[in-house]
């Protein structure tokens, strides 16, 4: 919306291109919208309007940028902060000190591995002309800030660290205010390990992932959003550098991009696409996104592109030509809509038009931008592990917590990475069954399994989820409160809550928070509030503390009620004594299970460190099992939970097997030594 | 000339069944000798739970309660494997002894003269199954790290270098077979038997062409037991299904012997053999 508020002052060289080029329009520019809806869905504190060139040979994006900003605060403000995510990728950045440049298990030891991103230029635009719609141009004068950018670290003092910029205004933009600058900028695309940059093919073909790559203006959180005391007297900047284990924060708003590239390049980026030109060996494309918080594209001449509509969506799947086979396309295609259908089931409408899916290769795989997703997948890789099927749902399900929720990544990752895979996983196993994650005949592995074993076998009780995702002691405790243990958090109190309220609770706090950046506050208010309870004792152990849950039954008996004659029907006592193991605690059940096949459910709040249960009936005690539901995800050790009269001892059934397995082994070891 | 020997192989499963009954019946009763303890300390770890069906979860959850019984149970299987190898060199000798020359020998003959040396000639042939292992995996992972093709390293690494690594250890192993032979046949030492089965076993293309032959069933037979399980279930008639088809591949077992045995002494004429080896 800020694009048309500023009809008249396009950068130059867009205004050349419109008169100048033979134009070949895809579509009427106008026939095309980026959203479901004709006004703006978000709030729109900035728009871009970017205008660049592909080098591949240099693999440089170099080109212009307006950038219009507006103070939503209500003190003015005098210094604007950028991210300059790109630089990440230069020697001595905070990243690469923190990463050793490895990320995820890549990396990248050439020379010619590093990226970075120049600001040749920044100034203060002109003020436009003309009816502005009520919008208050920046009062201050045009001027040149090249000599005012400085670099700053707020997160680590490294000098070396020149991914946030901070510029001073002369003149400060009053509340309400809107200022445009221009931005002349050249990014360097790393060779890709961390998402972002530049590979070859086998064929030596250049493959661009052009993502993180200009000059991106920070969230100014003004009194009241977030953390930020309604009563503070100025609002702030929140801008975090580029670390090994953090993602991104940003601000919604519009994007139209325009980008040329050697024609042979088949192109896919965020938002739709409203133009398309070919002149000179040079192709020109020009998107449009409305309501999203980033933009990216993917340039690379051997995509094997596919395309699909579900509802109003487009779906554009860009294959690699080795996993260009019709399972592939169907995997992942069949994979998005499931997303899709249950993502505007559970959570809310996707209000997007267009979903593009992208092969990319290595580094550059599974992850998420707006309406651009990159997937996962692995050349004859087998039906029965079904990594693309979930790397695409949850790449899918971002579109939701960090496209449309949009959360702070770098503060509290578990809100996006965390909740998606909570969703991620139900997904999974609502659309593929029991074996969703792994289809193996006799020992299925389902998709809340999948996220409950990365949590509980792996130190379950380091790190908890708010922490920031920088300040995580172990790196692997940013991956474990990220994602394993929230899903499986979330699975828990689904358990607790029921599936009906979870529900409702995915669908209130979409439909009150989109677009305006939740924080992990703003979710316990909506699901206390859809749920009727007070669930701090339950926010206080598992989502800010490191509370570990585990019962355990420690004996179990019966005996005969030696008071009633025998010449009546045998009465039992019961005793059963429930250890909880650790300081973790959610209610449960446990289960009396009987000789005739019957069972009694005993509700226990599950506080005591030590509880003995006793009640009587008439029938012979079997085994006693807390969580027989298997509702408490969370709780570490399952195999204790259960305690028979009678241990069951490996049968003939299970001694006939071994030994087979034995004889087979013994054939096997005579014929090869 | 292939069929030649392979008639003598199933002229010799049929001459002496029960050589083929030995190997099953050792096979089964140490199967079943160690079965009983390692379910036992299963049952102290785990079983007191009651779950009748094990998933994911309680899988997951089995290591930790296991790790008391574990140092019994892994010993148990070190124990039980040490037997296997030496019961293996044991009837590598006993075996080709039994079926020489028209089977005038007894197994046990064999395992009395030869079983040191036929102990001495595994150790040996470890020695090149190790480094062809160890090559193989060498060369895959540099080729897994530095191919950059998918494609190609995927038919590189999953398809081409298992197979080369299957067709070496082949090649290793039925050398070891002739050397066996060539140990009982020509009481000569460990490493003269092993350069004679060199000669016998890799330069002669009958002898791979037999060893290819009997490869198919025996591979099938051993896979069918688990086969079986996976698609009919457990059960008392699958078990006694499932013994019928071990001690069906006991007799391959003796058959691919037999069929060796026949060529190698094709090759070098009985009766040079059987005047060198006169006892
Ligand atoms: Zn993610």
């Amino acid at each position: 919306m800020f694009y048309s508020f500023f009809p008249g002052a396009r950068p130059l060289r867009l205004a050349l291109f419109a008169v100048g080029a033979l134009v070949l329009s895809v579509a009427p520019a106008s026939a095309q919208r980026s959203t479901t809806s004709s006004e703006p869905l978000s709030e729109r504190r900035v728009a871009y309007q970017i205008d660049v060139t592909l080098d591949p040979e240099a693999r440089t994006v170099s080109g212009s940028q307006r950038l219009t900003w507006r103070n939503p605060g209500n003190s003015p403000v005098d210094e604007l902060q950028f991210h300059l995510y790109l630089n990440a990728f230069s020697p001595g950045s905070t990243f690469q000190v923190e990463s050793g440049g490895e990320h995820r298990g890549n990396s990248d030891s050439r020379d010619d591995r590093w990226g970075g991103i120049t600001v040749e230029r920044l100034a203060v635009a002109g003020r436009p002309e003309g009816d502005l719609g009520g919008v208050l141009p920046y009062s201050g004068q045009p001027v040149d800030l090249t000599p005012n950018m400085r670099f700053i670290q707020p997160d680590d003092n490294n000098r070396d660290d020149r991914t946030v910029m901070a510029v001073r205004l002369p003149n400060p933009v009053l509340p309400g205010e809107t200022i445009a600058l221009d931005i002349d900028f050249e990014s360097r695309m790393p060779r890709v390990v961390a998402r972002t940059g530049f590979a070859e093919d086998a064929q030596g073909n250049p493959f661009f992932m052009v993502a993180q790559w200009f000059p991106k203006i920070a969230v100014y959180e003004i009194p009241g959003q977030r953390y930020v005391p309604a009563d503070a007297p100025t609002g702030q900047w929140n801008a975090h550098q580029f670390h090994a284990n953090s993602e991104f924060y940003a601000d919604f708003g519009t994007y139209d991009v325009t980008m040329r590239v050697p024609e042979f390049f088949v192109v896919g980026a965020s938002g739709v696409r409203v133009q398309e030109t070919t002149e000179d060996g040079i192709k020109t494309l020009r998107y449009r996104a409305d309501d999203v918080h980033d933009f990216a594209w993917t340039a690379y001449e051997e995509y094997r592109v596919h395309e699909a509509t579900w509802r109003h969506v487009e779906l554009r799947l860009l294959l690699r030509p080795a996993h260009d086979t019709e399972t592939q396309v169907r995997r992942h295609m069949d994979s998005a809509i499931a997303a899709l259908e249950r993502f505007d089931d559970w959570v809310g409408e996707y209000p997007y038009t267009t979903l593009t899916i992208v092969d990319a290769p290595g580094g550059a795989s599974g992850m998420e931008y707006p309406t651009l997703i990159t997937g996962l997948t692995l050349y004859m890789g087998p039906s029965w592990i079904r990594v693309a099927e979930m790397v695409t749902i949850h790449e899918f399900g971002h579109q939701y917590f960090y496209g449309l929720l949009a959360s702070n990544e770098f503060e509290e990752a578990w809100l996006d990475e965390g909740m998606n895979s909570y969703v991620e996983s139900k997904i999974m196993d609502d659309a593929y069954g029991e074996g969703a994650f792994l289809d193996i005949p006799g020992l299925p592995v389902s998709g809340r399994h999948m996220q409950r074993l990365a949590y509980v076998k792996q130190n379950p009780s380091s790190g908890n989820l708010t922490t920031r995702s920088w300040e995580y002691q172990f790196g692997a405790d940013y991956a474990k409160n990220s994602y394993a243990k929230p899903a499986t958090v979330m699975n828990t109190l689904e358990g607790y809550l029921g599936w009906e309220t979870m529900r409702t609770f995915l669908r209130t706090y979409y439909s009150e928070w989109r677009f305006r950046h939740p924080t992990t506050r703003d979710l316990q208010d909506v699901v206390e509030a859809v749920s009727g309870q007070d669930l701090d004792w339950f926010f206080q152990q598992y989502v800010y503390g490191s509370a570990v849950l585990d019962y355990r039954i420690d004996a179990i008996s019966y005996s005969r009620d030696r008071s009633i004659p025998d010449s009546l029907d045998a009465r039992y006592d019961y005793r059963v004594v429930v250890e909880r193991v650790f300081d973790g605690t959610m209610p449960t059940v446990l289960r009396l299970e009987f000789a005739d096949g019957t069972g009694r459910d005993i509700p226990w709040d599950g506080k005591d460190r030590w509880k003995e249960f006793t009640a009587s009936g008439d029938e012979r005690l079997s085994a006693a099992f807390v969580d027989p539901e298997g509702l408490l995800w969370l709780e570490v050790d399952r195999l204790n939970n259960r305690r028979a009269i009678q241990p069951v001892s490996p049968g003939p059934t299970e001694r006939r097997k071994f030994a087979v397995r034995f004889q087979q082994l013994a054939l096997l070891i005579s014929a090869l030594f | 000339m292939i069929f030649t020997y392979l008639k003598a192989g199933i002229d010799a499963m049929r001459a002496q069944p029960w050589l083929a009954v030995l190997l099953f019946s050792v096979h089964a009763v140490l199967g079943y000798s160690i079965a009983t303890p390692i379910g036992g300390a299963l049952k102290t770890s785990f079983a007191a739970s009651g779950f009748e069906e094990i998933d994911i979860a309680l899988l997951a959850d089995i290591p930790e309660a296991l790790l008391g019984a574990f140092a019994s149970v892994f010993g148990l299987l070190m124990i039980a494997t040490l037997v296997l190898f030496v019961w293996s060199s044991a009837a590598g000798v006993g075996l080709p002894q039994a079926l020489r020359q028209g089977g005038v020998r007894s197994f046990w003959s064999g395992v009395d003269r030869y079983f040191w040396r036929g102990v001495g000639l595994t150790g040996l042939f470890l020695i090149p199954m190790g480094i062809w292992t160890a090559a193989v995996a060498v060369l895959a992972f540099i080729l897994g790290v530095t191919l950059s093709s998918e494609v190609t390293r995927f038919w590189a690494v999953l398809v081409a270098f298992p197979t080369l690594w299957l067709t070496g250890m082949a090649a290793i192993d039925l050398t070891l077979d002739y050397a066996r032979i060539a140990l009982v046949s020509s009481d000569s030492g460990v490493v003269e038997s092993a350069k004679m089965g060199l000669r016998h076993g890799l330069r002669r293309g009958a002898a791979q062409a037999v060893y290819l032959v009997w490869f198919v069933p025996s591979l099938l037979l051993l896979v069918l037991p688990t086969e079986l399980e996976m698609f009919i279930g457990a059960s008392i008639g699958v078990f006694l299904l499932q013994q019928l088809v071990l001690l069906g591949r006991s007799f391959v077992s003796v058959g691919w012997i037999g069929s060796q045995v026949a060529l190698f002494e094709d090759a070098d004429g009985p009766e040079t053999i059987a005047e060198a080896t006169a006892v």
